[in-house]
């Protein structure tokens, strides 16, 4: 069974269908019936992580899974000659970029993004660090006393307002919002449900209340500084998903269940303008490898 | 009903390096497979203590959640172990945490574990994988020896491994 198709039936099974394990998102995976040598021998190392994170024995009950978000295909933009960003100086190798996995990711491809693009990005910085006429020492202080100041602003912001909302709550309901809607399986209007929601979190957000006035150690304050860039990450994931109508890789609308190369063989790049996400399209280099249907039922 | 049952945490706090340590204790809405990093993140969102006092969320540091990168270890029950994995169904309670004692602590359960990590670099605690990187060296060196010309990405790691950039005849 290729994963992403029991993927789907899982998300469908606890959202659609409301089944899930005692109400929870989970469905069970049943092993039980295979003799114990068996799955020592074939499985042992898995068994064992569900039984030391879950506390039972695989072997002798059914285990409780749901599909789980591990990678990020998309990311940072790069040009592809040296992992170069759009801000000057500042260069992205591994997940944290866009290229190489299109709209799938294939197994130890992570590595080429780490390998390859660090080589890429590691020659480029000493690079442009040579190129320069003048380094940081000689930059008017002036610049640096600025940034400083906008951080410190921010920070004793986020520490010393009153606020009625948790960090924490905000987190989790972006989690199950986006987990729900814009993962392995998206409808138009229930993407459309969850960018409104997001802009909700995102209002409430100005609204956070830390708990813990303190500047040693406060973690909470950079959870908080996090949770602010997720909201804005979760409104680009959801609006490229909103506008992209067609299936392609682990991107599956089941209104528009064909991939569409004449409308959507390009690459989404999201740009965040007066507070909102603008989309435009980057072609995709095909001069190598032309694209095919990917068919689970027929021999490559 | 499993949905009223409740787990007691006692954590032991201290603010800094140089203040006094004191205990608190919650009480927290049991939920299936939950562990010590899942009480420390209910505490988070709300940080009331179980007397109603309104206290601030735990210092703690944690990062991959599956037992391997060892950052959430702390003494739990008094035994030093990694939260993400100490399942509260298995703990008796009170669950007690601390802090490691071995390190200097720098906030609640938080500690500085750099003379750690100084340590590993001293002995060097690692292992060369599969000799990948000499034999590439080696390749290099011979490539050079023959008059090949090496890309910029070849020489600037090649100058980085032990035994720098080989001599070109």
């Amino acid at each position: 069974m290729p994963r992403d198709i029991a993927t789907r039936a899982i998300h469908r099974i606890v959202y659609q269908e409301k089944l899930g394990v005692d109400g929870q998102p989970a469905v069970f995976l049943d092993v039980t019936h295979i003799p114990r040598e068996t799955l020592d021998r074939k499985l042992e190392g898995i068994l064992e992580i569900y039984e030391k994170f879950c506390g039972v024995d695989p072997r002798e009950e059914p285990m409780k899974v749901f599909p789980a978000m591990h990678y990020t295909m998309g990311g940072i933009w790069v040009n592809a000659e040296d992992q170069a960003t759009s801000v000057a100086g500042i260069y992205a190798a591994g997940e944290c970029e866009y290229q190489y996995h299109g709209a799938n990711r294939l197994g130890a491809n992570s590595l080429v993004s780490c390998i390859f693009g660090g080589g890429l990005a590691g020659t480029a910085t000493v690079k442009y660090s040579k190129s320069l006429e003048k380094g940081a020492e000689s930059t008017a202080s002036g610049v640096f006393d600025l940034e400083k100041k906008r951080q410190q602003e921010k920070n004793q912001k986020l520490i010393s307002q009153d606020g009625t909302e948790n960090p924490i709550t905000i987190w989790r309901e972006l989690g199950d919002v986006m987990t729900e809607h814009v993962t392995v399986t998206r409808i138009n209007k229930n993407l459309e449900m969850a960018d409104g929601k997001i802009r909700t979190l995102q209002e409430r957000y100005k609204k956070i209340n830390l708990s813990d006035r303190t500047k040693w150690s406060n973690q909470t304050l950079n959870f908080a500084r996090e949770l602010e860039n997720m909201i804005v990450l979760a409104r680009v994931i959801t609006r490229g998903a909103l506008a992209r109508n067609e299936s392609r890789g682990a991107h599956y609308k089941p209104d528009f269940p064909d991939r569409d190369d004449a409308n959507w063989l390009k690459t989404t790049r999201a740009k965040w303008v007066n507070n909102d996400v603008q989309l435009t399209y980057e072609p995709v280099d095909i001069s190598l490898i032309k694209p095919r249907p990917r068919r689970y039922d027929a021999a490559k | 009903m499993a949905e009223t049952k409740q787990v007691i945490v006692k954590v032991k706090r201290q603010t800094g390096p140089k203040e006094a340590a004191r205990w608190e204790e919650f009480s927290l809405k049991w939920r299936p497979s939950m562990n010590v990093i899942i009480c420390l993140r209910d505490i988070a969102e709300n940080p009331v203590t179980r007397d109603g006092k309104k206290t601030t969320p735990i210092s703690y540091d944690s990062n991959c959640l599956e037992e391997i990168c060892g950052s959430c270890a702390m003494l739990i029950n008094g035994k030093a172990r990694m939260a993400c994995s100490a399942l509260v169904d298995k703990l008796e309670q009170p669950i007690r945490v601390e802090p490691m004692s071995k390190f200097p602590l720098v906030r609640d359960l938080t500690v500085d574990r750099q003379f750690m990590f100084e340590s590993l670099k001293r002995v060097k605690a690692w292992i060369p994988i599969d000799g990948h990187v000499q034999s590439w060296r080696r390749a290099a060196c011979v490539a050079r020896n023959s008059g090949k010309r090496l890309s910029a990405f070849e020489l600037h790691y090649l100058r980085k491994l032990p035994g720098g950039l080989p001599a070109s005849k």
